[in-house]
């Protein structure tokens, strides 16, 4: 099963990657990254980097060049000095570019106490040149680097130093960036909070002895002489597998250095905020519901979620309000519902046998009139039940809903009650069978649906909403169904009233109007997995 | 209006003709307890003074308990219809002992045979005799007829009110439906038994009885029976 968060991330991911996505292409989102000082964040830039000394061979190769040098230069004989007998690298000024060429791979999710543990994999490189006006050079470092040595000289043991200065540019391949964030809730009850924080961005090998850094540039400023064979003695040290891990810990250090994790972060809480904000409508401080111990979420993320859904399907500016949702399905329509025939069990009333029961013309109005309310609407870890009340909100404002051949306005909600309308037909069995035929309507308030909504799907191109035991209780309900009959016939009338206002034959009606509705419930559910998959993809540019 | 052209007319003929449903004729008739006309207690009927070779004998008979009258059914025309006409508001049943109809189970305490036993006081010459039984048995009844009319009440259709008008029972004498016997302890025993099933002292006892079973207070008992079975008629 798909987490949330595992839905959430496979949603995004192929528009994070499409460059016609102008809400979610990641380069474009990289390129609004702020400092606080409101300077672009990219190409991040960086003071000095200590990276430390640089051992092994080619260290002590480069040590034994600059001894030469400083030799020659001061014609004295010097050896590195043995208690720092390797060259100190330091990168006193450095830019790391090409950060915005890059594409979300694989995610990980995992849930934990308080939300979620995200890895993202990102791989380098992805675009080339210019892609949408945004330049991708590949990840590349550059910047100046330092280089000192600690010289002894060995008549007087007098300590001498040999500094080499230069710049460098550096293309770092065979390496992804994972970044780690975390999806929480902070505060409690009706005044919590989603944040999503990244707390980690690593750059990682993808092959053994990765990364690998090829220097596209190095110069030495200084005039030193053997300057040819000191560059090479730099250039070996620098792509040495030792001093290229020092390289990559400066670079992660500067990835997640608590400034640059800060713009990541500013930015993405803005996005994040945005974008449930545009999907569900914004929740004004303190107005989440405080939930009972009957919701049971996987993680408060989760809830969080469903309370944001909560919210939206009674908020009438959400265009998740369930009125319109509901005004807004156009196959089948159900504002007005409408059934061509309804066949209705053989009845047995008081010892008489009724037949033949057909409602023709069914037409059920003022159902889109409909509330979940918060206290009876609960998630069930990967499915919601509610019980939904028709008929219980005053008349709405005018709207535009959409119907095959054109859309038409509406209040949204109608106004109550909710009214029901059928010719109907049938046969009392006895001694002479006696035909019937007229019509019904009726007024019904006090009518409560409840309902199972299971969203499935690993995306939200794949985002299936099933409505199950959708069935109609009228148990509480109060209706008042006046007959007329064809040809008129007063007292017959007055009888079938009667017979149409008894309980148990409600109850056979609506359990064949329930039959007909779960029929249906397969075009229903496809119904609510379009309005819901358009709510979101309206709010992430498809 | 006919039952052609008036589909209430069918309906009220299925009501009262279907066994199983509420509004039966023998249903509405039953009550166990004794508020319609099965079982039927008759305070006193009294036969009045008969001479007998000069003797003025007296017969009062009192708490006859009459059982089986709701094993009846609808009546049939020669051309097959139920009886049952309707002027308005008002219906009009004839009905025939016994019932029949198939579908129709006769409750426990119907009596296969209607049957009537009672206390009998009798005076010879002004003179009271030690109390005596009545009992009798009407083998068949040829014309149980009701009158009943329903009536909205203040609540409207679910308070719709039956009331019963008329309500006798018509017997065929002359063919012997009805047979009387009597336990009195005096040498008169075998007369009286025999003046009391003569046609015209049954009809004088017929007519007595259909005085008392249609009397206000029987009608008005049985009026509320039928209203709470008024549920065949589609209220609660």
């Amino acid at each position: 099963m798909t987490t949330l968060m595992g839905f959430i991330l496979n949603t995004i991911k192929p528009r994070v990657n499409d460059p016609a996505n102008a809400k979610m292409w990641l380069p474009a989102l990289l390129m609004q990254l702020r400092n606080d000082d409101g300077t672009p964040t990219l190409p991040i830039h960086a003071g000095r980097q200590d990276l430390g000394a640089l051992t092994g061979t080619n260290g002590a190769f480069v040590a034994d060049t600059f001894n030469s040098v400083y030799s020659i230069m001061n014609q004295v004989n010097t050896e590195p000095d043995p208690d720092a007998a390797f060259p100190l690298l330091t990168l006193p000024d450095v830019t790391l570019d090409g950060l915005q060429n890059m594409k979300p791979g694989n995610t990980n999710d995992r849930p934990v106490a308080d939300g979620y543990i995200v890895d993202i994999d990102l791989a380098f490189g992805a675009y080339s040149a210019e892609v949408e006006g945004i330049p991708m050079p590949p990840l590349t470092f550059s910047g100046r680097y330092e280089i000192e040595q600690k010289l002894r000289v060995v008549a007087t043991g007098a300590k001498e130093t040999i500094t080499g200065h230069g710049s460098f540019t550096v293309i770092v391949t065979d390496c992804k960036l994972v970044a780690t964030a975390a999806a929480a809730i902070t505060g409690s009850g009706a005044d919590r909070v989603n944040t999503i924080t990244v707390t980690a961005l690593q750059i990682v090998g993808t092959v053994p002895n990765a990364p690998n850094l090829n220097f596209t540039q190095l110069t030495l400023d200084d005039d030193l002489p053997q300057k040819e064979e000191v560059m090479a003695a730099i250039q070996d040290a620098l792509t040495d597998p030792q001093a290229s891990g020092a390289f990559i810990t400066a670079i992660n250090g500067m990835l997640s250095s608590g400034a640059n994790l800060e713009s990541v972060n500013r930015l993405l809480s803005e996005k994040t905020s945005g974008v449930l904000d545009g999907i569900f409508g914004p929740v004004a401080a303190g107005a989440l519901p405080v939930d009972g111990s009957e919701q049971k979420a996987l993680t408060p993320v989760d809830q969080y979620m469903f309370d944001r859904v909560r919210l939206a399907l009674a908020d009438p500016a959400s265009s998740w309000f369930l009125p319109l949702q509901l005004a807004s399905s156009d196959d089948p329509v159900l504002e007005p519902y409408s059934n061509p025939q309804v066949d209705v069990p053989d009845q047995t009333i008081k010892g008489l046998a009724y037949t033949h029961i057909v409602l023709t013309d069914v037409l059920v109005s003022g159902a889109s009139n409909a509330n979940a309310p918060l206290d009876v609407t609960i998630l069930a870890t990967s499915s919601f039940s509610s019980r939904i009340a028709l008929g219980s909100l005053p008349e709405g404002p005018t709207h535009s809903v959409p119907r095959q051949g054109g859309s038409v306005s509406m209040p949204v909600p109608p106004a109550p009650p909710v009214t029901f309308s059928a010719g109907f037909s049938l046969v009392q069995q006895g001694f002479k069978p006696v035909p019937l035929k007229g019509n019904i309507v009726a007024t019904i308030a006090n009518v409560f649906v409840p309902m199972t909504v299971t969203p499935t799907g690993a995306d939200v191109d794949h985002l299936t909403i099933t409505l199950s035991q959708v069935s109609a209780d009228v148990s509480a309900a109060q209706i008042s169904p006046t007959v007329s009959l064809d040809p008129p016939n007063g007292p017959l009338e007055q009888i079938l009233n009667m017979l149409f206002a008894k309980p148990d034959v409600q109850q056979q009606i609506l359990a064949a109007l329930n039959t007909a509705l779960a029929e249906q419930e397969g075009a229903i559910s496809q119904q609510f997995t379009q309005i819901a998959r358009s709510a979101i993809l309206s709010q992430i540019g498809n | 209006m006919t039952a052609d052209d008036n589909p209430l007319i069918d309906m009220i003929e299925n009501i009262l003709l279907t066994p199983s449903s509420d509004f039966y004729i023998a249903t509405i008739l039953h009550d166990p307890n004794g508020g319609a006309l099965d079982p039927r207690t008759i305070d006193s009927v009294d036969l009045g003074t008969i001479s007998l070779e000069g003797v003025q004998i007296g017969i009062v008979i009192r708490n006859l308990v009459v059982r089986g009258l709701s094993n009846v059914q609808v009546a049939f025309d020669s051309e097959g219809n139920p009886e049952i006409s309707v002027d308005g508001d008002s219906v009009t049943f004839h009905a025939v002992l016994p019932n029949q109809q198939a579908g129709y189970t006769r409750p426990p305490d119907v009596p296969a045979v209607a049957a009537a036993h009672g206390d009998l006081d009798v005076t010879i010459a002004g003179q009271p005799m030690p109390p005596g039984t009545i009992l009798l048995t009407i083998s068949a009844v040829q014309d149980l007829k009701g009158v009943f009319t329903a009536t909205e009440g203040a609540g409207g259709l679910s308070t719709v009110e039956i009331t019963f008008t008329a309500l006798s029972v018509g017997l065929d004498l002359a063919a012997g439906v009805m047979k009387i016997t009597v336990d009195l302890a005096t040498v008169f025993k075998e007369t009286i038994n025999h003046i009391l099933n003569q046609p015209d002292m049954q009809a004088s006892f017929l007519e007595k009885v259909n005085a008392q079973i249609s009397s206000p207070d029987v009608l008005a008992s049985l009026s509320q029976v039928a209203t709470k079975a008024r549920a065949a008629l589609g209220t609660n």
